[in-house]
């Protein structure tokens, strides 16, 4: 499904020198598999995630998401791809705080052109189903727990129903409870016709739910990307 | 999908329509003062017919001076206009205190508010206030002389008024003294300035009812056919009484048309500064509120919105919505101040405006915030 070839990144830091954090990476994430990138901070395992979701298209190589080059692509066309394609999951949730539960889980549907009516309804049933009753729907995000607001953030990824979901430390500011619920939940949203790369440093998340794992490992002074 | 950006920035948008509502409404209001002031001139100064004020600093000083102005002037007459309504009336009061059966001519338009033919059988004392007779002396002192009757009509009464203080206001004691028969010519007023209706009076009846005495006029008020001739009508009436004075509409109309300027000038740079203020106050906000909601525009951006679209076409018809309805509440307001060609061009005011303010913010915006693209 992904396919990455001799992709490289090269950051300017404000004096104009030039650092390497990606290094002619090559790998395939392939359909239906749960993917974990592991990494210190630092190491460029967000960057990754950047360019594998279309976000960051400034780099040497390709990225070819069912043999289309996403590098290549414009703004516009980017826009469109993530809201086709994409779903995100971010660390810390990421909601907007000016829009209501309803709202933050069904903008994907929105901005792809659903009616509000019918993109809330899919919101509602998909709210119950991670186990969020009617009363939070109205809600704005400030008055959700932590575990609240990461479901609706696993809604809002999931709604449109995207064949790759991108999750950035997912479990990185929750407490134990939810974070086992949390992973329970991204277990759940396995499924053949769907990818999830996962981006954390949390070993356990890794062993519970990783099909596949890539590591961003410290040698010789710099960061290498392999797979285990 | 524009719900979403509008949820997002609408305090922004709620404050630059605030502002652009303020600003239209000040501007609005400095438009009616204006066309306020130009309506007031208008109506103190006649800008048609063009005319000439003779005072007579000694008040005692006799007057028989008819013949010799008309020398050197035409005074306009009720002649040169057309009439509407010709016909023969019986006026008869309800409550009995006079009649008046005679030949009635009325010419002119009547005020707006007034019918242009009145139906005399429904006048009694009360609504005679309503038609506003009033008699000036310079009137009077033609009518004594001549058959055909002069228009003065209001703005040119009130000219004349602040020199001739021999005004009377008589309706209720004409008809509560009169009990004749004979030609009366009702005189509406040409509509140029909206003015209201006069009623003129034959030298008869003045006679018979006000007892006039010519003498007591201590000034003269001369209506000049063209323009081109005031200057020599000046002239030869200095020559005529070289220790009187004389000053004419024209010095009156640009004495007090060169206020209006500095006045609409000094507006001008108002509204300008105003609008200035507008811009700035606006982008300043707009720009505050898409830095201080950063955050939340860049997950709009990852999950697939192109905000600087939708920020140009929201932004756009804000601007445009609170800009009309500034001009509409403005226009409103001045419903009956507001000269006809200003309000196109606050109109344009409104367009240009939001056209301006769109342009240099979509510029900026999508050169300086990447996170919009």
């Amino acid at each position: 499904m992904i396919k990455v070839s001799n992709l490289s990144k090269t950051f300017t830091d404000y004096k104009g020198d030039k650092f390497l954090v990606l290094d002619n990476l090559n790998f395939n994430i392939k359909k239906g598999e749960i993917s974990v990138i592991l990494g210190r901070s630092g190491s460029g395992k967000s960057t990754l995630l950047n360019i594998l979701a279309a976000i960051d298209s400034d780099v040497e190589g390709k990225v070819e998401v069912d043999d289309i080059d996403i590098t290549k692509l414009n703004e516009s066309q980017k826009a469109k791809f993530r809201n086709n394609n994409i779903g995100f999951i971010f660390q810390s949730h990421e909601l907007i705080p000016e829009f209501n539960v309803l709202e933050n889980s069904s903008i994907p549907l929105i901005v792809r052109g659903v009616k509000k009516s019918k993109a809330y309804e899919e919101a509602k049933i998909l709210l119950r189903e991670l186990g969020l009753d009617d009363e939070h729907f109205y809600k704005m995000p400030r008055e959700l727990s932590g575990g609240q607001q990461q479901r609706v953030a696993i809604v809002r990824a999931v709604i449109h129903k995207p064949k790759i979901i991108f999750a950035d430390e997912p479990t990185g500011n929750l407490d134990p409870l939810t974070r086992n619920s949390v992973i329970e939940l991204i277990k759940n949203l396995k499924s053949p016709d769907r990818s999830i790369v996962i981006v954390t440093h949390d070993i356990e998340l890794k062993n519970m739910l990783a099909d596949r794992v890539f590591e961003f490992v410290y040698r010789n002074n710099r960061f290498r990307f392999e797979e285990q | 999908m524009n719900f979403l950006l509008f949820k997002l920035l609408k305090k922004s948008f709620l404050v630059i329509f605030i502002i652009n509502f303020l600003i239209f409404l000040v501007l609005g209001g400095i438009n009616i003062a204006i066309s306020t002031y130009d309506n007031y001139l208008k109506s103190s100064f006649a800008t048609k017919q063009h005319h000439i004020t003779l005072k007579f600093i000694d008040e005692n000083k006799s007057v028989n001076i008819m013949e010799e102005i008309k020398k050197i002037s035409s005074i306009k007459e009720i002649k040169t206009l057309n009439s509407f309504v010709q016909k023969e009336y019986f006026i008869k009061l309800q409550r009995g205190l006079a009649t008046f059966r005679g030949k009635v001519e009325i010419i002119g338009l009547g005020f707006e508010k007034y019918p242009i033919t009145y139906d005399f059988n429904m006048i009694d004392t009360r609504s005679l206030s309503d038609l506003k007779i009033k008699l000036t002396g310079i009137e009077l002192f033609y009518l004594m002389r001549n058959n055909n009757f002069v228009i003065f009509n209001k703005t040119l009464q009130r000219a004349f008024l602040e020199h001739l203080p021999s005004t009377s206001t008589k309706y209720g004691l004409f008809f509560n003294e009169f009990n004749k028969v004979g030609n009366v010519v009702f005189v509406g007023v040409l509509n140029d300035l909206r003015d209201k209706s006069v009623l003129f009076m034959n030298k008869n009846l003045f006679n018979n009812i006000f007892h006039y005495e010519p003498n007591h006029i201590n000034g003269f008020f001369i209506n000049v056919y063209f323009q081109k001739n005031l200057n020599n009508v000046v002239k030869k009436l200095k020559q005529l009484y070289p220790n009187e004075q004389i000053f004419t509409w024209r010095d009156e109309n640009i004495k007090q048309n060169s206020i209006l300027i500095i006045f609409s000038k000094v507006a001008k740079i108002i509204e300008v500064l105003l609008l200035f203020l507008a811009f700035v106050a606006i982008i300043v906000v707009l720009f505050n509120e898409i830095i201080k909601k950063q955050p939340q525009i860049r997950i709009l951006n990852i999950l697939g919105i192109r905000l600087i679209k939708y920020v140009n076409i929201v932004l756009f018809i804000i601007m445009l919505m609170s800009g009309i309805l500034g001009v509409l509440c403005s226009k409103f307001i001045s419903n009956y101040f507001m000269l006809e060609g200003n309000f196109e061009l606050l109109a344009g005011i409104v367009f240009i405006n939001a056209l301006i303010i769109v342009a240099i913010t979509s510029f900026i915006l999508n050169r300086k915030i990447d996170l919009l693209r």
